[in-house]
């Protein structure tokens, strides 16, 4: 089925890219490089683990590009390709993990089916409006959201904003909350306008 | 508010998430156990997940990925060629513009056209004398006539039985032999200009077409001579438009791109592949081809790598390589071999490089972008490009101020610099002179961006400095082929430097004079790149130069 007008199509870039037009592939990249590292990162704890196997995903992409078959769904081909490093990954890992990060793959395996279908639903414009409702949030929710980035660690974050460890979970978990309702209600043609 | 909001099963699975929270065996079972049952809870973990993942993913920005940039940029360096036959006769019809420029944000050297040009309207008018002159049967006819001799050291012996002399010129069929020593020739019309070193055997088959036995062959290919073949017994070379290198030898042969692109095909006139500039491939009399794409450092290279030498310069000398009677190793570093015992003088000791050609003097302005022609804008000749070269300069420096100084840079291949004849800083991209390897204290800085890959600079060790001025000894170079780049910075200690937006601070360019406006401008425009591009970065400060005392 061709491609909604305004949709990427990838198709056409994937073919210049094949003819040579390598500079294009950075396009693909682009496009879906959010969506890819989204996806790892839902599986990882450590960004810097993300980012590799994000850019490792690509490699790999980019050396099998002519396996992809055109007219099929290229998003659901990439993200096949990093579910299986991915998966390597994992395995090449798995002895190193301590306890905890075990539990942790215990946990993601547990909501697999159900993170699959949250990825799936999840389109590049979201990501635009994603980033403008993060400029919308309270000065304290946006501290919260960001907390994870700026490398503080609970214990000190706890301590900044005078909140227990559940609280401030429960305060990340409603501003998460504030988000997927401001995305659901940016009007569809404006993916990251609006004041 | 969901009701998980609340839930403390849910709180701890998120702690879990976000903050790998340590609980007891028994409580994971439990929640694990809730997980299961509950398709409410796993829909709700599965929904704050993505969340958390996408909250953080969209916050970082874009990522800079230089494995990926490194590759991208090999492939469009040595995408896939057009067939042979196709690219060479729509290179010299001059009709491809489906090919796109293959190295589009590089600052090239202006081609020597002129000197092709030069020889082959020079090689003209003497063919023309040569005609109009009476009694010239003992020299070859014009019209068998392929290449001249402009220059030769060593004796040079034809299939014929003569001795070349230079204004000789070669006919067409006709082998030249050479034990010892260089000969450089022109070929008639299409102005080809060549340096073949001995051991040497060639032969000159027509105004277009030559075939290499045995030897070293640079060539120089004007516009007029595009489509000019050099051929071996295992491959068939033809020129688009460049320079490059044809080594033969009994163990097969070897092709060198130095500048511009060249087509290299089979004995069967097959489709095989483009070169480009920096590309080298080996040819095995078994048939095996081991290619190396040259890459590309992405760096442009220095237009003024000199500067005009002043008496306050700091002066250095420009050493080429001569082979060395050993055997080539991979494992053995030849240059540094033979120039660790002047390190180890504390470059008190140069008879090391007594008998090699140099070039005397060169003013240091810095050690910043890529030097890949660097040699040959210098002036250096003649320069064999697989024999290596070294730019060594010398002098007393008085630094700014009192203090403790560490350089921090990398180079590909040669980097060191000696205070007072030791050693403060090695930046090879191996340390000079393996497997004994030079005992200079270094450490890599893997997260700091670098000119041509992603293993970051190496800083070396503290120095300190009086009033007094210091020897200073610098050593850059290149080991092999033509794939040149290096940057030098220092620091002292306790100077705060502005930090670029990454963090990494801006440390100022190795100088030992102030340098002119088209310099620095060029300066400039190479930081800019790199922080566009690669993500490193330098400042330029007068006031951070050293100072040469007389």
């Amino acid at each position: 089925m061709p491609p909604h007008p305004q949709e990427f199509d990838p198709d056409p870039i994937i073919a210049a890219v094949l003819r040579g037009d390598t500079d294009r592939f950075r396009l693909l990249v682009r496009e879906y490089g959010l969506l890819v590292r989204g996806f790892l990162a839902t599986r990882l704890y450590h960004h810097e683990d993300v980012e590799d196997l994000a850019q490792d995903v690509f490699v790999i992409v980019f050396e099998k590009l002519n396996g992809y078959q055109p007219g099929r769904n290229f998003r659901s081909w990439l993200i096949g390709i990093a579910r299986f490093e991915l998966n390597n990954y994992l395995r090449k890992n798995r002895r190193r993990a301590n306890a905890m990060e075990r539990f942790r793959e215990e946990m993601v395996e547990a909501i697999e089916l159900e993170l699959d279908t949250e990825h799936e639903s999840l389109q590049r414009e979201n990501v635009e409006r994603l980033l403008n409702c993060i400029s919308r949030l309270s000065d304290r929710a946006r501290r919260i959201v960001r907390a994870g980035l700026d490398g503080a660690r609970a214990e000190d974050l706890c301590e900044e904003l005078g909140m227990s460890g559940n609280a401030i979970y429960q305060a990340r978990f409603r501003a998460h909350a504030s988000l997927q309702k401001c995305m659901a209600q940016m009007p569809p043609d404006m993916p990251g306008s609006g004041a | 508010m969901t009701p998980f909001s609340n839930d403390p099963d849910f709180l701890d699975l998120i702690a879990v998430w976000h903050q790998n929270r340590e609980f007891s065996v028994e409580r994971k079972a439990e929640l694990l156990e809730r997980l299961e049952s509950d398709p409410k809870l796993r829909r709700e973990l599965a929904g704050e997940v993505q969340m958390a993942a996408l909250t953080g993913t969209v916050q970082r920005g874009e990522s800079s990925w230089l494995r990926l940039e490194e590759k991208l940029s090999i492939e469009e360096e040595s995408d896939t060629p057009p067939p042979h036959e196709d690219a060479i006769m729509s290179r010299i019809r001059g009709l491809d513009r489906t090919t796109p420029s293959k190295t589009p944000t590089r600052i090239r050297q202006p081609r020597n056209w002129w000197l092709g040009t030069a020889a082959a309207a020079a090689v003209l008018v003497l063919g023309l004398a040569l005609i109009l002159q009476d009694g010239t049967d003992s020299l070859p006819s014009e019209e068998a006539s392929v290449a001249k001799v402009i220059r030769i050291e060593g004796s040079g012996r034809t299939s014929q039985g003569r001795t070349l002399s230079v204004g000789d010129l070669l006919r067409a069929g006709e082998k030249l032999s050479m034990t010892q020593g260089l000969v450089e020739m022109s070929f008639l019309d299409t102005g080809v200009h060549v340096i073949a070193s001995a051991p040497l055997a060639l032969t000159a088959e027509s105004t277009k077409r030559m075939f290499v036995h045995d030897g070293e062959v640079k060539l120089h290919v004007p516009p007029q001579g595009i489509g000019f073949v050099v051929e071996t017994l295992e491959r068939r070379i033809t020129d688009l438009g460049t320079s490059f290198v044809v080594t033969a030898g009994e163990n097969g042969s070897e092709v060198l791109v130095l500048d511009g692109q060249i087509a290299v095909g089979d004995w069967n006139g097959s489709a095989e592949k483009l070169m480009f500039e920096g590309d080298q491939a080996n040819f095995a009399r078994d048939g095996a081809v081991d290619l190396h794409s040259g890459g590309f450092s992405g760096v442009p290279e220095r237009q003024t790598p000199q500067g005009r030498l002043g008496p306050a310069s700091l002066r250095g000398r420009l050493i080429a390589f001569e082979p060395s009677p050993s055997t080539r190793s991979p494992n053995t570093d030849l240059i540094g071999a033979r120039v660790l015992p002047l390190i180890r003088s504390g470059f008190q000791d140069g008879s090391c490089l007594e008998g090699l050609k140099q070039l005397d003097p060169i003013r240091f302005a810095g050690i910043a972008g890529t030097y890949n022609n660097f040699p040959r804008t210098a002036g250096l000749e003649p320069y064999n490009v697989q024999l290596g070269w070294l730019a060594w300069y010398r002098g007393k420096c008085a630094s700014p101020e009192p203090g403790r100084y560490r350089f921090w840079g990398y180079a590909d291949n040669y980097l060191l610099v000696a205070v007072n004849g030791e050693p403060v800083f090695e930046g090879s991209r191996t340390p000079f002179a393996l497997p004994e390897g030079l005992q200079v204290e270094r450490r890599n800085h893997p997260s700091l961006p670098l000119l041509n890959n992603g293993l970051g600079f190496a800083s070396g060790e503290w120095f300190e400095v009086g009033t007094d001025p210091v020897q200073l000894d610098l050593l850059f170079g290149e080991e092999w082929g033509n794939l040149t780049s290096g940057l030098l910075l220092i620091e002292r200690e306790g100077e705060t430097y502005e930090e670029t937006s990454w963090g990494q601070a801006k440390w100022p360019l190795f100088l030992t004079e102030p340098l002119s406006e088209p310099e620095i401008n060029e300066l400039k425009s190479l930081r800019n790149h790199m922080e566009d591009n690669l993500k490193g970065s330098f400042s330029i400060s007068s006031e951070a130069a050293w100072n040469v005392q007389p």
